[in-house]
């Protein structure tokens, strides 16, 4: 895993950046308005917000990412982030970088927001994405927030174009039934963002079709005895499907796999409102076409 | 004829030397009688002669051999063991209780025979608490107790019987009871040694004394020649009053003493 | 009642319990198709649900189940406490501990079962510092204070992995485990986990006299015969084998080896030594009980087994020690 840059203590050069920073916030009157000016100095502080900005702001504008920016379980852009700047969440690390926009999420430490807020910068909370609606949103947000209205409205309407593609191509009638099992039973529960890329492929959910609760999970059985079309499991390797046949440790899904279509989708396609989603719903789509020819 | 004896045995407790260069035997039929003040290694000697400790120097032999050379169930087939201070730890019905004493003679998955509860409920009944049978172990008194573990060491049908304190806490009723199981047992051939505080039991019942004094043997031999006047004031700086009565001689302490040197 | 009427019941039970675990469960298979599975034949997917998804969990609830019983029975007639649990001697966190390691490093990814041979290894190296501590001929206070350091140092270990885990998701897969359970076990953690629980089951079932013995204090047991040192280091054994390889497996499921024995004891007439087997089928039956009851309670998903052993075995703990502490003096 790469390692990400550590925070080095202040030096005269922090320290005089610092110093210029509080000067600032003593002149500056607080301004409850977006500026026209774009934000310069941007720190994300949430995996998908690492994403959009890199796909999004130029280089120079984004002060820090997190540090899962380069790891490629989490983040569809590893590459393109090494070189930048990562903090670890903490206040300490994003202070001395003077920052003019913090971006978090839902689940970012509440506490080292608040604080940020505190200090007097402008922190921004991006919502959970819960649909391929929130996608769009949150991607169009995001390009007001960095001065980029058009780049995210042009990256939306590609977005729809890949989507209404893949509609475009699902046949009329039953559509095929696909079972996502993560371990522990964990998967697509109706109501989620998974949920709804699922169906935008042209599957109809196996936990949607038990109506689970948006926190519900799925036994192993279900999977034996309900009709289940297709099998999907997380990818962790980011390998190819057929090795990732192998990584699937119990037999029972094993046996599963063996005599219908199945497929590994790495996780980082589809839990972030990038237009990766729309790989996911590609990847999704080839395997209902599987699904359907063997019925 | 069995004979457990201790040859110049030197035992240590950590740092400390408990007892040192003693020397002493108790055969079949035998009522030794081990005394001495407190911390005097009375009790640490029992357990060298019982196994429960190696000496560091010195040996302990039974019938000449050595008591480590001889199998861990021989030895406790042979001598019976009755620690100070006995504990029951679960509420076991007092029957199962004195049949542990049974277990040095059972084969490894063997489980109590007949035979065995036949031994068992003599010895209860020799220490007339065959009514308690059922009854849970942690409901009982003092005397009874201290009955039910006797019973428990007779089961064991030992050669030499080694008793730590076993009337410490009773009432003299019980004290007198306990002695006089215990002599019979030496006049039925087995070899008895007790450890006791109460000088007056310890004249009155046991045939011979072996007097322990800061981990040495201060004297062995009668009562008569081992509690003398001179000796109760160097050894336990007490002064005793003796008498006789009903053909057997008594010692009573009496006052204290404070020490001549 | 007799020994043998006592076993027998008992083992009706965990018979019963067996079979209620394979024919119960969140789909609803009729006996008929379980019968014909069990003969070998049937439809494929009820052959898939027996075998495959409800044998593996009715194997390791039982072998589990005993195992915690029997060490809690063994640990309870050594250490001469009727509150002792096969955790007090720190093998079950110790375990933890080492399948958290392998979680931290990632290499559940490499080697599914590298999860319950890491749990296996701390175990072992718990065993070894308990041994290290409590020396061979040191006493049951010894023994008890040297458990506490194990645990001690064992938690402290597992939040350091805790608080350092490379990603959110390996956080939440360790705390699932650790609130321990049986979902999505398959047949190869059974072969794993069950050789060693077996090893370590027969060789606490060997301690029965010596137990017994122990009732009337060590002096009195080493006169008759019990070779005190040789004890102690099977009940180490005994347990570390049987009850880490559970917790490998399993996770921490804890207060079964405190409440079957002592549900038991009366039955046994307080015998330390026949409590032992008595526990072993006891604990099996129970463990049994609440894995099916952990998988039907909640219709949408599973109760984690530990935890449902937890909400069961701590208010018996605190009745228990009120209990104690009104028979005290």
């Amino acid at each position: 895993m790469h390692r990400p840059l550590a925070p080095r203590p202040l030096s005269p050069k922090g320290r005089g950046v610092f110093a210029a920073f509080l000067l600032t916030l003593l002149a500056a009157t607080p301004s409850a308005s977006q500026t026209s000016a774009k934000p310069q100095r941007i720190v994300s502080l949430n995996v998908c917000v690492d994403q959009l900005l890199l796909l999004m702001a130029e280089r120079r504008r984004i002060a820090a990412l997190t540090q899962f920016s380069t790891d490629p379980d989490f983040s569809n852009l590893s590459a393109a982030a090494r070189g930048l700047r990562q903090t670890h969440g903490r206040a300490e690390e994003i202070l001395p970088l003077a920052p003019d926009l913090v971006i978090g999420g839902e689940y970012t430490t509440t506490d080292t927001l608040t604080l940020l807020r505190r200090l007097g910068l402008r922190v921004e909370v991006m919502k959970l994405a819960n649909s391929l609606a929130d996608v769009r949103a949150n991607m169009l947000w995001v390009g007001r927030l960095v001065g980029e209205g058009e780049k995210a409205a042009a990256m939306v309407l590609a977005f729809d174009r890949r989507v209404a593609a893949v509609a475009a191509k699902i046949p009329p009638g039953r559509r095929p039934v696909v079972a996502f099992y993560n371990t522990s039973g964990y998967t697509a529960a109706p109501g989620t963002l998974a949920d709804d890329a699922i169906r935008a492929a042209g599957f109809d959910n196996l936990a949607a079709k038990l109506k689970l609760g948006s926190d519900g999970r799925l036994h192993l059985e279900w999977l034996a005895t309900h009709r289940v079309d297709a099998l999907l499991v997380v990818d962790t390797e980011g390998t190819s499907s057929s090795r990732a046949v192998e990584t699937v440790s119990h037999p029972a899904i094993r046996r599963l796999a063996a005599d219908r279509p199945f497929a590994a989708i790495p996780g980082r396609l589809w839990v972030c409102e990038t237009p990766f989603v729309a790989e996911a719903i590609e990847r999704l789509a080839r395997l209902r076409r599987d699904a359907r020819m063997r019925r | 004829m069995s004979r457990l004896a201790a040859d110049n045995v030197r035992v240590a407790l950590g740092a400390r030397i408990a007892v040192d260069g003693v020397s002493a035997a108790i055969e079949a039929g035998d009522f030794v009688g081990l005394i001495g003040p407190n911390g005097a290694g009375k009790t640490t000697l029992l357990r060298a002669l019982a196994g429960l400790v190696a000496p560091a120097a010195g040996a302990i032999t039974l019938d000449g051999r050595p008591l480590a050379a001889i199998g861990r169930d021989e030895r406790a087939r042979r001598i019976g063991y009755l620690p100070q201070d006995g504990t029951i730890h679960w509420a076991l019905p007092v029957t199962e209780v004195v049949l542990m004493g049974r277990l040095p003679h059972l084969g490894a998955w063997q489980r109590a025979a007949d035979n065995d509860r036949a031994i068992a409920a003599r010895a209860m009944a020799a220490l007339d608490i065959a009514d308690l049978a059922a009854r849970p172990a942690t409901r009982l008194s003092g005397g009874e107790k201290a009955r039910v573990l006797l019973a428990r060491a007779l089961a064991g049908e030992p050669q030499i019987l080694l008793a730590d304190e076993p009337v410490a806490g009773l009432d003299p009723y019980h004290r007198l009871e306990v002695m006089e199981h215990l002599a019979g047992l030496a006049a039925a051939g087995v070899g008895v040694v007790v450890v006791l505080h109460d000088l007056a039991l310890a004249a009155r019942f046991c045939r011979r004394l072996v007097l322990l004094d800061r981990g040495r043997v201060a004297a062995q031999g009668a009562p008569a020649e081992v509690l003398t006047p001179e000796r109760l004031a160097s050894v336990y700086r007490i002064e005793a009053v003796r008498g006789r009565h009903e053909e057997a001689d008594y010692v009573l302490p009496w006052r204290r003493v404070p020490p001549s040197r | 009642m007799s020994r043998g009427a006592l076993f027998g019941a008992l083992g009706a039970l965990a018979v019963m319990a067996f079979a209620a675990s394979l024919a119960l469960g969140p789909v609803h298979v009729g006996l008929g198709d379980i019968l014909a599975a069990l003969s070998g034949g049937g439809r494929e997917e009820v052959r898939l649900i027996v075998f495959e998804i409800r044998l593996p969990r009715a194997l390791l609830a039982l072998a589990i189940g005993a195992a915690l019983g029997i060490s809690g029975a063994a640990l309870q007639g050594y250490l001469r406490n009727p509150l002792a649990e096969p955790g007090v001697i720190g093998v079950s966190a110790a375990g933890a501990l080492g399948a958290v390691v392998v979680f931290y490093f990632g290499l559940t990814q490499l080697f599914p079962l590298a999860l319950p041979l890491g749990g296996l290894a701390g175990a072992a190296i718990g065993v070894w510092l308990v041994h290290l501590l409590a020396g061979r001929g040191g006493s049951t206070a010894t023994l008890i204070l040297a458990g506490v350091a194990v645990n001690a140092l064992a938690g402290a270990l597992t939040a350091l992995a805790l608080s350092l885990a490379p990603s959110p998701f390996a956080t939440l897969e360790i705390i699932h485990w650790m609130l321990g359970g049986l979902t999505d076990r398959s047949m190869a953690h059974v072969w794993l986990a069950l050789p060693f629980i077996v090893a370590g089951c027969l060789i606490l079932a060997t301690l029965g006299r010596g137990l017994d013995a122990l009732t009337l204090g060590e002096d009195a047991a080493a006169s008759l015969g019990v070779d005190l040192p040789m004890l102690r280091l099977r009940v180490i054994l005994g347990t570390a084998l049987a009850v880490g390889a559970g917790t490998a497996v399993a996770g921490a499921i804890g207060f079964v080896g405190l409440v079957v024995p002592h549900l038991l004891r009366g039955a046994v007439r307080h015998r330390p030594g026949a409590l032992l087997v008595a526990s072993a089928l006891g604990g099996a039956a129970l463990t049994l009980v609440a894995d099916i009851a952990a998988r039907l309670i909640l219709t949408d998903r599973e109760i984690n087994l530990g935890v449902l052993t937890a909400i069961i075995g701590a208010p018996f703990f605190l009745a228990l020690v009120l209990q104690a502490r009104r028979s005290e003096p």
